[in-house]
């Protein structure tokens, strides 16, 4: 039986990234965008000023788009906010703040169970706003 | 004011003239042209062109259903107000009642019901349509008897059940005093039929269900949910059931949004069967799965357990099973999900190699599934499915989950014990109250205390006592719309029943009670953004995700060949159908400059994935080889195709493989004996290399091993199913791997085909061709043992051509690894 690691305890093994717990609304899909480290710097660049153009005018309603980003992904998505800021003219705004993983260990023999553990990572969330730098 | 035709003729006129701006100020100054007005122009007579074909669509439609998107149209809409949306009911009545009064003047006859329709003539529908026609199927029947048969007739007891000159009362007495006498018929518990139809040790037949659909399902099953399909699906007879192929929506774009963006799918998938195993004993359970799957780990046999693996026979692969392991007292389970077409096969496989205090429960027509999936699937299910207690663990765990996306990892397992979900108050759950809680450290808590698992529950849906419980109280949609009338508070656990929920490669999977299941799809179809699919969409979605869908994918498995044999068949018939100018000339197809001479048109068989072909290619230019480093002549030239030798045979009347004309022929001869034959063999010319070795087939009639590969093509190009898979010529590596995108390449000999696309298409998720296929082993394997694909000698590389064409295109590959 797997029992609770230790914190930072080196194991060994395969390790499986688990996404972080994310809440669901399919109202948000109309105004937020999840930057992947694969994801292509254009193409979310365009996804974004489309998303822009098309806010939702009825409830719930919203005057700037959210664009996540995690880890790896932050300077991409730094850079893109930059982009609206320095190119486009948008106002723009740059929280920063910490996200819980889930990573699973497997040791390659399926005897032993995998193990959970908890790792904090950091991340930045952006809001465009449609309105112009002030 | 003009009468209204006149009115309506000028509407029409008016939508169909299309403005335009005829003095065009940007071009009288000067022949100087002003490039802004002009531009301004240009695009106001653009935006006048689309206004103008929309507003004559709208102005010459009559009904207003007209306007309403394909997804909304009903067949009865033109006569049937409810079937029009509610905010365009009174739009229709008017409609309606105008079209009525036009045909009242011209038929005075008819008479007219409370909202001006027509009443036709009564003809004899349903019911008595029925009586009427069995009674003359009965008639028809009598007069064809000989006198023999008559007599038999008559004097049978049935006789004695002629109720013609009977009462209702006396009639009813007679039949319950036959009812009473045979005492073994079971008591069912509830009003609308439903039980449950396990057996042990024996295959279950299935129930007759309702005496009218009787006869269409003696063949093929229906599903629980099949009336409802067939109004909005195609469906298809295979494997012993009806099953729903795809949705009569064009939906392929759509679903793959649900997939992967917005909204979800879902899929009756309670034709894939349900088979449980259980013993007393773990040991000899492990023993028997270990028999079946080869190895699995200890892993594997934990209470609540999900893996999926290749199911042996005998050393053959038949296909892929999903296994569960649950536990209750001291009972060990292993359910095992298998696909219709292999499922007979491994019964009697089981049955017959089992130990004795293993029990085999055939669950075939008791225990139903849905499949869900989408990013919102974890509020669906919360908001159909609700606890019968929320006290319990396991329904505390499920609620507190319940505003998750589809970031849940696999594995995941719940059993609950859930109220009629046609009862229910559906509500969300407020995700406010579950706001501060770590979903992390909940899900380390279920896995290692297994604390979504509730003993009493899995023994209700794993025994036959337990599912028949569940039918108690059943009620039927009538009842239920009657209870909802009278009362304003219904006692919501009058019935309830056990379920398995658990998410396995990303999709939420359900197990219930058979007769369950068309209440929860009842509640799943009225959800926004979630749409119902086929055995194409799950296609789809494995194809997307660069995987092998079972069993169109598993041609070295028996069921796979054979499907891929027989859709061949189906897309030859139908090019048959076709007039010469439209059919593609495949025998005058120019492949290669050095081969068309003694190699015509397309290789192998040109509809389906020819492994024969193939099998036998690799055979005849292994011989060839060797025969040619026998007679330490040079290696053979391809570039020299044809020599002035005629055919020789050996003893056995084979043909001799000395020159490369020989290999084609020998092909040839033995495609032509097999066809000859009036009944097809069972041989499958290809198989699974499984620990990383290949072959080079030693006669006909051995396998050849293979592997499957998925890739995607550079740059742009329409992949096909049943394409070519070429190797890389070695000398010609860096020709391709420089001209990767270019389309006039060269197309090696057919000495380097390797296999075939099994699948292949344009994908939506990557945004490019790409394909799922099988190729012969040796172009993997040989030389290097390393992992790498870039230190092997194919660098990843693989030449794709569609069948029928001659232009030809490089993909990088990588292996799929079945477990």
């Amino acid at each position: 039986m797997t029992e609770r690691i230790q914190k930072n305890e080196r194991i060994e093994g395969k390790i499986i990234k688990h996404n972080p717990s994310k809440q669901y609304k399919y109202s948000t899909t109309e105004y937020t965008i999840n930057i992947q480290s694969k994801t292509p710097y254009v193409s979310a660049l365009k996804r974004a000023s489309k998303m822009l153009k098309l806010l939702p005018k009825k409830q719930p309603k919203k005057d700037y788009i959210i664009i996540n980003g995690m880890g790896k992904a932050i300077s991409k998505t730094l850079s893109i906010a930059l982009h609206f800021q320095y190119v486009e003219g948008n106002k723009v705004e740059i929280l920063t703040k910490t996200v819980e993983v889930l990573d699973e260990f497997d040791d390659g023999n399926e005897d032993n169970d995998t193990v959970l553990r908890k790792r904090k990572i950091s991340a930045v969330e952006i809001h465009i706003f449609k309105s112009a730098y002030d | 004011m003009p009468p209204k035709s006149s009115y309506k003729q000028l509407q029409r006129k008016k939508s169909r003239h299309i403005r335009s701006e005829t003095n065009d100020p940007s071009l009288n100054k000067n022949s100087i042209l002003n490039v802004n007005e002009f531009l301004n122009s240009r695009s106001f007579e653009i935006n006048e062109l689309i206004k103008a074909q929309l507003n004559s669509k709208i102005s010459s439609s009559t009904r207003v259903f007209q306007n309403l998107p394909r997804k909304l149209r009903r067949r009865t809409a033109s006569h049937n107000v409810k079937r029009i949306p509610k905010r365009l009911r009174n739009r229709a009545l008017r409609e309606m009642q105008i079209n009525n009064n036009n045909n009242n003047n011209n038929n005075n006859n008819n008479e007219i019901d409370n909202i001006n329709r027509i009443k036709k003539k009564k003809n004899l529908k349903g019911k008595d349509l029925y009586r009427i026609k069995m009674q003359k199927n009965l008639l028809k029947l009598l007069t064809n008897l000989n006198n023999e048969e008559k007599k038999i007739l008559n004097n049978n007891s049935i006789q004695s059940l002629n109720f013609k000159n009977i009462k209702l009362r006396s009639r009813i007495k007679i039949l319950s005093k036959i009812i009473s006498k045979n005492s073994n018929l079971q008591k069912i518990n509830n009003e609308i039929g439903s039980f449950d139809n396990s057996s042990i040790n024996s295959l279950s037949i299935p129930s007759i269900g309702k005496m009218k659909f009787f006869k269409r399902q003696r063949q093929f099953i229906w599903l629980s949910t099949h009336v409802w399909h067939a109004k909005r699906a195609h469906m298809i007879k295979q494997y012993g059931f009806q099953i729903p192929l795809t949705p009569t929506q064009k939906i392929y774009r759509l679903s793959h949004r649900n997939f992967h963006l917005k909204g979800g799918m879902y899929w009756d998938k309670s034709y894939i069967n349900t088979l449980i195993l259980k013993s007393d004993n773990l040991e000899s359970l492990k023993s028997i799965l270990k028999f079946l799957f080869k190895s699995i780990g200890e892993r594997y046999f934990q209470n609540g357990s999900i893996l999926q693996k290749l199911i042996y026979i005998d050393e053959e692969i038949l296909g892929k099973v999903e296994i569960i392991n649950l536990f209750y007292d001291s009972t060990f389970n292993s359910i095992l999900k298998i696909h219709p077409s292999i499922y007979n096969r491994i019964f009697q496989y089981i049955l017959k190699n089992k130990p004795e205090e293993i029990q085999l429960e055939d669950n075939k027509f008791s225990l139903g599934s849905i499949e869900l999936i989408g990013s919102n699937s974890m509020k669906i299910l919360t908001t159909i499915l609700k606890p019968l207690t929320i006290s319990t663990k396991e329904s505390d765990f499920f609620i507190k989950l319940s505003n998750e996306s589809n970031n849940l990892p696999n594995g995941l397992i719940f059993t609950l014990q859930i109220k009629d979900p046609r009862l229910i108050n559906k509500k969300f759950i407020d995700s406010k109250i579950y706001e501060n809680i770590d979903i992390n450290d909940l899900l380390i808590d279920i896995k290692l205390n297994k604390s979504t698992l509730n003993n009493e529950i899995i023994k209700n849906i794993l025994t036959k006592e337990g599912r028949n419980k569940s039918y108690e109280n059943q009620l039927s949609l009538k009842s239920i719309g009657k209870l909802k009338q009278t009362n304003d508070n219904i006692d919501q656990s009058i019935a309830n029943f056990p379920i398995i929920l658990y998410k396995f490669e990303n999709i939420w999977k359900l197990i219930t009670p058979w007769y369950w299941i068309l209440p929860i799809w009842y509640q799943l179809s009225h959800i926004s953004h979630l749409n119902f699919g086929g055995i194409l969409q799950s296609r789809q979605y494995e194809f997307e995700l660069g995987k092998l869908n079972f069993p169109k994918d598993y041609q070295f498995t028996s069921i796979g060949y054979k499907e891929n044999l027989m859709n061949g068949e189906l897309i030859r018939q139908k090019w048959d159908k076709k007039p010469k100018s439209k059919k593609k000339n495949f025998i005058k197809l120019k492949l290669n400059p050095t081969e068309f001479l003694f190699n015509l048109g397309e290789l192998g068989d040109w509809f389906n994935c020819d492994w024969r072909y193939l099998q036998l290619l690799k055979f005849g230019w292994g011989k060839l080889d060797t025969n040619s480093n026998d007679n330490d002549n040079d290696k053979i030239n391809i570039d020299e195709p044809l020599s002035s030798r005629s055919s020789s045979w050996d003893v056995l009347y084979n043909r001799e493989i000395k020159e490369i004309h020989d290999v084609y022929n020998f092909i040839h001869d033995i495609k032509l004996f097999e066809s000859l034959k009036e009944k097809s063999s069972d041989f499958i010319p290809i198989k699974l290399s499984e620990s990383n070795d290949y072959n080079i087939p030693s006669n006909p009639w051995d396998q050849l091993l293979v592997k499957p590969i998925s890739f995607e093509i550079f740059g742009k190009g329409n992949l096909q199913n049943n394409a070519r898979i070429y190797a890389i010529p070695s000398n010609d590596r860096l020709y391709y791997q420089t001209n990767n995108t270019n389309i006039a390449l060269k197309i090696p000999h057919s000495k380097y085909l390797i296999g075939f696309v099994t699948t292949g298409n344009y994908n939506l998720l990557k945004g490019c061709n790409t394909g799922v296929g099988l190729i012969d082993a040796e172009y993997l394997y040989q030389g290097s043992n390393d992992n790498n694909n870039n230190n092997k000698d194919h660098k990843g590389l693989v030449l794709v051509r569609n069948s029928g064409s001659d232009v030809i295109r490089v993909a990088k590959f990588k292996e799929i690894n079945l477990v």
